[in-house]
């Protein structure tokens, strides 16, 4: 595979947003969140409900100091990174890829 | 055609079919509800206790695991690699860790920009992920995040 074109960051942010994408996933689509107004759906305004709750709990996770590995990299490269993977987890979100 | 996970699948169904769907419902809501509440009254890990340690118990015994399976891990990199039949030899405790974590070890260290991770903490990371995803959810499950990566 060629990863030439990709730096550290890339490859760290696609791994772990890859690995993330469904965290926390109870099993209801979007549509069943929105219909039955769950907390879920009232805290992110039915807009994409699933996958803002996957990306917030992930980094919530992340942030954690006992579970942080990114501590290497710097606070520019920290903000790169957690933009590029909350970026990538709402990407998930089937919705809006017909637009 | 061959579907991926098609035998996995199967299986649920097999399980589910045996229930009404008003108790499937049921018991769905009741823990989607309560998982909930846990997330929020206290921020402590999403499913604690025996199954996180089960799973994260440290760096040695991670490596250990990893060289007993290199040769199911061998064409890891490679998107040929079969998450569910690599699931089915080691058992569905350890798929998700291991796979992510030889992914992250194995990428190029002359690459742009390389920093070492905290492997440790790495490690505790993808056992909180894991232990945040569902077995018992039928697609989007540890398997599914597995998978995709």
């Amino acid at each position: 595979m060629d990863v030439a074109h990709l730096n550290f960051l890339d490859l760290v942010s696609a791994i772990i947003a890859s690995a993330c994408h469904d965290y926390a996933h109870d099993g209801f689509n979007n549509a069943y969140h929105v219909n039955f107004m769950t907390d879920r759906a009232l805290l992110y305004h039915d807009k994409a409900v699933q996958e803002n709750w996957h990306a917030s709990e992930s980094m919530k996770v992340l942030l954690r100091p006992e579970y942080n590995f990114t501590e290497g990299f710097g606070d520019d490269e920290k903000k790169v990174l957690r933009k590029r993977i909350i970026g990538m987890i709402l990407a998930t979100d089937m919705a809006d890829h017909m637009s | 055609m061959i579907v991926k996970g098609g035998r996995e699948s199967q299986k649920w169904l097999q399980e589910y079919s045996g229930y009404n769907l008003q108790e499937i419902h049921e018991s769905l809501l009741f823990k989607s509800a309560s998982h909930y509440e846990d997330s929020q009254s206290h921020q402590e890990p999403v499913l604690s206790g025996s199954q996180i340690s089960s799973v994260t118990t440290g760096m040695s015994a991670m490596h250990q695991r990893l060289e007993m399976h290199s040769d199911l891990l061998a064409n890891l990199p490679n998107l040929d690699f079969d998450c569910f039949r690599y699931c089915e030899a080691i058992g569905r405790d350890h798929t998700f860790i291991t796979v992510i974590y030889k992914i992250m070890n194995d990428l190029p260290h002359n690459c742009p920009s390389y920093v070492p991770l905290n492997n440790d903490k790495l490690i505790g990371f993808l056992g909180q992920i894991y232990a945040g995803y569902r077995q018992d959810v039928a697609y989007h499950n540890d398997l599914h995040g597995a998978d995709v990566t």
